[in-house]
Formats: structure tokens, C-alpha cells, sequence
């Protein structure tokens, strides 16, 4: 994700840059992430589909061909 | 702690033998890498050795070979070299759940007559985690809310959706459904007049229609990579059970209560019959046990712990330890036969499994 | 019976020891912060009587036909704290209206004082259970990680050079003498990790490293910053402490560039290995010292192997996620809690 550990800082005023800790110069920037549920996007080359449950994924039928990929 | 480090394996990647190939199983990345023979042998029968001990062992004849070996491994971050092998421990595959159903299958036809609320509250009881619904028929948005308003409640944590194409069930209409239950994770529509796979949404929920017809439960029990689950809680529950029908129930289209739609046992009614009085029945278990180790040609085959079996169609349909007839992988080759030899060759006698 | 205090529904391995309490027969309520901080309730007090009346939706384990369920405290057992309340929904909206809309000063008063009475509240709740078996009790849950890092010291461990400074001459002298001139520093809160929204991004503070030329960026004087060695790691560690047991996972962060200061920058396409560790028996026995030392039931203390083998101790957090080292390491954990809570049930009804 793009790094901009300024953009925070450059909100504050003079006074507040004086009273935040050194950490806040370096945050770490990303876009809001969507409202959070816990599954697995399909990255791999697998369809999203069977038993899942945050980190796993097991087909419960199998009545479709391979895709063609 | 040895002076000179050796090569590990994280425990998460761990590697599985087959009659020609083997495979180092990425449980955490969720891939597969296929390694020779040879690389098992040494991973294994010479793990905690350094790589000066290892190519003496073979006396140097590989030693270019060992060096790339590991360089394989360390590129596909599978391993690392440790100083203290004894500090790391390899992981422990004991599978154990809660809930005394995890999945179950639930089939409609245009004949079918289930009690929703009947079945899904009784699946509720079980613990049922995950739910496969497959509608043959083509089918309506109305009887699919039906369906989906019926498993509101409750501690499902997923729902397949597999359906019948009509033409009311647009991407958007099927958007709509899926941001109203939250617990839909996807929806197949089969006998769609074109295939078409939409790019899964916010909460990760796909689309896809298939031209392919699943209109009955003998289209199950394909076996190819698409259905492998390469993830650690599968891998544990395949080294002592059955990986499609352990824990799992179904009710077919007609509501006979079973293991699997496709097989022929039936353990009572859901129209007037409990799941748990099924479940009760001695026998309901039976098949849980049987996993791949115990198959003719599958326990010689580098995938049988990601590999998610079927019991119903088999190539022998006498022999209940037999391999599953869809399966085209030929293990002592490594080959994946096309599909078409498998039709020509008596076809219609393979398929059938007890129905 | 159990009680769970819990933030809201969406809690996997909250859910997970549910199931498991109830597959060992063991009967559980369940409460969410989220839910209480909005939902219909009702605490009368009679003399020294109490009775909690709550609406059914926001009691997980309740009868489902009802519309308000009756909390028995007496039937309390044990009580599992698991978290409450991240923020209250007086501080996600808007307070005021019209002209007043822009009066950040007076939002921010009445904020403040809200979230005051929101946190009696809790309190009360958890005051009038403070005798029963808890895993574990907010009041010794609320630690101070620069205490701990002198206690665990205490019992033995190693510790990172630690500096909190407002000076940045200071802190360069801190650098060069643990560092030296190729070396850095870190820097984190000296309470939480917290995070910012502004408009469509969100703003972490995660560890971050300072070498010299960052250091002689910043300006002569600061808020109280906290700073620590940066030590060359192998890998780090998580440890799981549950009554007595240790549960230790190696988390090798270093091979990414992305999470090599701070694993929780998460890289989702290839994430860290996590693999089950064995800590040695010196490592373990300072734990256990520690976690007594602490009061503490149960907690996760982050750990490091530093390349030149010694192992470093971080932090601890008494409340947190123990699914992370759960799953990876096949542990088994969401099932020995429930355990723990039973026979934490059991024990406190036999004392």
C-alpha cells in the first residue's frame, strides 16, 4: 500500500504537531477496507465455493467439471 | 544445537508420497508443488542431516541435484535452514470438531416437498456449520428466498447455492440475494444458455453461471483439481476419515435422510422422521472411517489428503474400498486420462453407484 | 453457567468455544458490549438486590422465543472475558446538530463524558462478579507495557534497551550506543496500537524503525515518544499461555520485506509462515513466572529470537486473539478454553 507518512501530520497544527509521539509520523496508510467478514477470497485457482470458514474451504458436492482455465 | 544448519521444512508444508511423484502440500498457501521421489526420501528418511552429511549418504553422485533441491524449496519459501531442528516440532494433525453434523447436503426437485424450517432448525440443533443447497429444476427467485429465509437463524456459517437457470435470475437479482443473507458464500446456476463468472464481491461471494446440466444427484462425485482443499483442517480430518462424508448428512429430493444423496441407504424420512433419529442409527457412521488410505490405487496417489473422495460412484460398485469411477488420475503414470477414453470404455456400467 | 463477555456477533473463535462448552455439556450466555451499548436493558437495584433484565437479541445461548431475557448472576459460574467494547456508538455519530454541528469542543466534552458512564457501567457489571472464576478479569487485564518489560526482566528474560524521551539529542544517543551508527531504532505506543480514519483512508500505528538520518529529521522536542533497539530477529514467537499450559508458534517475518518491522502489516498474497515452536524449557519456566506475577490466567506474550540465538521478550496482551496461534498450529485451543472455563466452573463451585 502507498506509504505517505506525512499525510496525517500535515492535518495537525503547530500545537499538535508538538504534542503527538513520534510515532505518528510514521503510519501506515491504506484505503478503508470493506466491512469485514471472514472469508476466503478466491486468489488461488480454486472456485469460492464449499465449506467455508475463514481460513478453510472443502467442496460439500462435486457435480461440476473442471473450468477450463 | 548443530554447528552446521540443516534444511526444514516449515510444518505447515508437508510433503506426501505417490506411486511415481510426490507432492510438498503448501497447507498454509493453500498450492501444491510437485518434488521427485528422491527429494521425499531425503526430506524425510534424511531430515535434521546437513546438506555436506546428505550428499555423502548418496555418495555424491547428486550433489548439483541436492543443491538445486533445496534452492527449489527455499525459492518457494517451503523451508528454511535452522540451526535447532529440535525447536521446531512438526505439526500436529489430530482433526477434532464440535458439532456432530459439520455439512450437509440439501436437494430440491420440482416434486420436492421439504418442511424448511423442519429441516434447517434440526440442522441448527446438530451444530451444522455448512450447507449445500442443489436445486435440479430450473428454478425460481421466489423458492430460493424460501429456502434462504428459512436459515436465518441460527449457526450456519455458509451456504452454497447451486440452481436450475431461469431467466429471472440476473446477476443483479442474485447480487440482491446474496446482500440479503449474509451467509450465502456462492451460487452456481447451472443450465445457464451461456457461462459466465462473476467477480466475487465485496463479502467474497461468487457468481458463476455453467452451461454444464446438474439436474440430478448423479452428476456428483467428479474428482479433478478444481475440487482439491489443500488447507490444514482437510488434511488432518483425511488422515483418519473420510473427507466428503464424515459429519455429513443429506436429504434428497425426495427427503430420505442419508449420508449422500447418491447413495442408496436411507435412515428415515425428514417429512416425519428427526435428523438426529437418523443420526442415532448405528450404521449412519459407517462410512465416516473409511478414508483414503484404506482405497485400492488412492492410497498410492500424491493427492489422497487433498483429495475430498466419493463413496458412491465407484469404479468397482461391489467393493466398497474401491476408487472413485470419476476419478481420471492414473497415479503409477501421473497422468490425468482425458475424459472422452473414460466415456468409450463401459461407461454406463462404471457409473451407477447404488441408485 | 458460563458468562461471556464479548464485543459483537462477529467473533469466529468466540462462537467456536461456544460450540465447544455445548458439545461438553456445559450451558453458556453470551453478551455483547455492542449490543448492550444500544439494546433494551434493565438493572434494578433492590437494597442489595440485584436484577439484569436484557433484550433477548443481545443474550447469544438465550431461549429464542423470548424478548428479554433475566441475567441470574447468582447462576454465574465463571466468566470468560473475552473483550467488550471497542467504541460506543455515541462516538460513531454525530451529537450535535444545527449551528452546535461544528463545536468540536463541546463534541468532544460530550463525548467524553458519555464514554464515562458507558465504562461505570461495565464496571458495575463486572464488580458484582469479581468473586467468581474469571479468565481474566478486566482490572488486571488493563496492563502497562513498560511495567512488564521491567518485570519480565525481573524473572529473567532479556530485554530491548528502552528509551521514552521528549529529547531528540537523547535519542540519538540512544541509538548510537545500542545500534551504533548503521543501527536503528523503533518506535511504538507506549499503550496501544490504534487506528485513525480520515475521509476514506484509515491511519495505523504500527512499529516503525528510525535509523540516524530519520532521528536527525525530527524536531528538537516531542510528545513522550517511546523507543527500543532494534534487534536483528530470526524470527518472532507468540506465545499462548492458558492456565499453566504454553502453546508457542515461530513466526518467520523476516522473509518479507512488508512485515519485517511489524507482522500485523499483514501480507494477504503471501503471508508469513507460522509454524508450531518448542520454547525451551528456560523460556517457559520465565513465562510462567511471569504470567503468576501478573495475575494473569491467560494472555499472549510476543517474544523474539534474535539472530545471535538469544530470545527476547516484547510484550504481553492479556486479552487477544488466540485463533492465530490456534489454526496455524492445529492447537486445538478454542477447545481446551472451553475446558478451562468448565473446570474453572466446577473448581469455584467446590471452593
Amino acid at each position: 500500500m502507498d506509504e505517505e507518512p506525512e499525510d496525517l501530520l500535515e492535518r495537525l497544527s503547530a500545537e499538535g504537531r508538538q504534542l503527538v509521539p513520534v510515532s505518528y509520523r510514521f503510519l501506515h496508510v491504506s484505503p478503508l477496507a470493506a466491512a469485514t467478514v471472514m472469508r476466503l477470497v478466491v486468489s488461488a485457482p480454486y472456485r469460492a465455493s464449499g465449506y467455508v470458514c475463514s481460513a478453510f474451504r472443502k467442496p460439500i458436492s462435486k457435480c461440476c467439471s473442471q473450468d477450463d482455465v | 544445537m548443530t554447528s552446521e544448519p540443516v534444511f526444514a521444512l516449515f510444518a505447515c508444508c508437508v510433503p506426501v508420497k505417490g506411486a511415481r511423484r510426490s507432492v510438498v502440500c503448501d497447507l498454509q498457501r493453500q498450492s501444491l508443488h510437485f518434488i521427485p521421489n528422491g527429494l521425499y526420501e531425503i526430506l524425510t528418511e534424511h531430515s535434521g542431516k546437513t546438506a555436506a552429511e546428505i550428499k555423502e549418504i548418496y555418495d555424491h553422485e547428486f550433489d548439483a541435484e541436492i543443491d538445486e533441491y533445496f534452492e527449489f524449496l527455499l525459492r518457494h519459501e517451503l523451508g528454511f535452514w535452522c540451526d535447532d531442528p529440535a525447536l521446531f516440532p512438526m505439526i500436529d494433525l489430530t482433526w477434532e470438531a464440535p458439532e456432530r453434523i459439520t455439512n450437509a447436503i440439501l436437494d430440491v426437485d420440482e416434486r420436492s416437498d421439504h418442511d424448511f424450517a423442519k429441516i434447517l432448525g434440526e440442522l441448527d440443533d446438530l451444530g451444522c456449520k455448512a450447507l449445500e443447497v442443489r436445486c435440479f429444476h430450473r428454478s425460481s427467485l421466489a423458492e430460493l428466498r424460501t429456502i434462504l429465509e428459512a436459515a436465518r437463524r441460527g449457526r450456519l456459517r455458509s451456504i452454497d447455492l447451486l440452481a436450475g437457470y431461469a431467466p429471472e435470475l440476473t446477476p443483479e437479482a442474485l447480487a440482491a440475494l446474496a446482500a440479503d443473507h449474509q451467509r450465502l458464500s456462492s451460487i452456481v446456476i447451472h443450465s445457464a444458455p451461456e457461462s459466465r463468472q462473476l467477480p466475487p464481491d465485496r463479502r467474497g461471494v461468487a457468481v458463476t453461471y455453467r452451461t454444464e446440466a446438474v439436474d440430478s444427484p448423479r452428476c456428483c462425485g467428479k474428482i479433478h483439481p478444481g475440487y482439491f482443499a489443500i488447507d490444514l483442517e482437510t488434511f488432518a480430518e483425511g488422515q483418519k476419515h473420510n473427507t466428503c462424508l464424515n459429519r455429513k448428512l443429506s436429504i434428497d429430493a425426495r427427503g430420505e435422510i442419508k449420508n449422500c444423496p447418491s447413495l442408496a441407504k436411507s435412515f428415515g424420512n425428514a417429512r416425519h422422521d428427526s435428523l438426529h433419529s437418523a443420526l442415532a442409527q448405528r450404521d449412519f457412521a459407517a462410512l465416516w472411517s473409511i478414508n483414503k488410505d484404506q482405497i485400492a490405487v488412492c492410497k498410492d496417489c500424491e493427492f489422497r489428503y487433498v483429495c475430498t473422495d466419493c463413496r458412491a460412484y465407484l469404479v468397482d460398485p461391489g467393493d466398497l474400498y474401491s476408487k472413485p469411477s470419476k476419478c481420471t488420475y492414473d497415479p503409477y503414470t501421473a497422468e490425468w486420462r482425458q475424459p472422452a477414453e473414460e466415456r468409450t470404455s463401459a461407461g454406463a456400467q462404471r457409473e451407477g453407484g447404488s441408485r | 453457567m458460563i458468562l461471556i463477555f464479548s464485543q459483537s456477533a462477529m467473533e469466529p473463535t468466540t462462537e467456536e468455544v461456544m460450540d465447544w462448552l455445548e458439545a461438553l455439556g456445559a450451558r453458556a450466555l453470551r453478551l455483547n458490549g455492542e449490543d448492550l451499548d444500544g439494546g433494551a436493558m434493565c438493572f434494578r437495584v433492590d437494597g442489595p438486590e440485584v436484577t439484569l433484565h436484557l433484550d433477548a437479541t443481545t443474550v447469544a445461548g438465550a431461549e429464542p422465543a423470548a424478548k428479554t431475557v433475566a441475567l441470574p448472576l447468582a447462576e454465574v459460574g465463571a466468566v470468560w472475558f473475552r473483550r467488550w467494547l471497542q467504541e460506543r456508538r455515541h462516538e460513531m455519530v454525530s451529537l450535535l446538530d444545527g449551528p452546535s454541528a461544528e463545536d468540536h469542543q463541546l463534541h468532544h466534552g460530550l463525548r467524553r463524558h458519555l464514554t464515562l458512564e458507558s465504562r461505570k457501567l461495565g464496571d458495575f457489571l463486572f464488580s458484582r462478579l469479581a468473586d467468581r472464576p474469571w479468565l481474566s478479569h478486566p482490572r488486571r487485564a488493563s496492563l502497562n507495557k513498560l511495567d512488564v518489560l521491567i518485570r519480565a526482566a525481573q524473572a529473567g528474560f532479556a530485554t530491548p534497551g528502552t528509551l521514552v524521551t521528549t529529547e531528540r539529542d537523547e535519542l540519538r544517543r540512544f541509538c548510537l550506543d545500542c545500534c551504533g551508527t548503521a543501527g536503528a531504532v523503533i518506535t511504538k505506543p507506549i499503550g496501544e496500537v490504534d487506528m485513525f480514519i480520515a475521509g476514506e483512508r484509515s491511519h495505523f500505528i504500527f512499529t516503525a524503525s528510525l535509523d540516524l538520518e530519520a532521528i536527525d529529521a525530527l524536531p528538537e522536542r516531542f510528545a513522550p515518544s517511546l523507543f527500543q533497539e532494534r534487534i536483528e530477529k530470526a524470527y518472532e514467537l507468540r506465545v499462548f499461555y492458558l492456565a499453566g499450559e504454553l502453546y508457542a508458534m515461530a513466526i518467520f517475518s523476516q522473509l518479507d520485506p512488508q512485515t519485517r518491522t511489524d507482522f500485523r502489516r499483514y501480507n494477504r498474497e503471501r503471508p508469513n509462515r507460522m509454524v508450531p515452536f518448542r520454547l525451551p524449557a528456560e523460556t517457559a519456566e520465565r513465562l510462567r513466572l511471569l504470567m503468576e506475577d501478573l495475575r494473569l490466567e491467560t494472555g499472549s506474550a510476543d517474544l523474539l529470537q534474535a539472530r545471535d540465538g538469544r530470545i527476547v521478550f516484547l510484550e504481553i496482551n492479556p486479552v487477544g486473539q488466540f485463533g492465530m496461534v490456534s489454526k496455524p498450529c492445529n492447537y486445538h485451543l478454542e477447545r481446551k478454553v472451553a475446558a478451562t472455563l468448565i473446570r474453572k466452573e466446577l473448581d469455584g463451585r467446590g471452593a
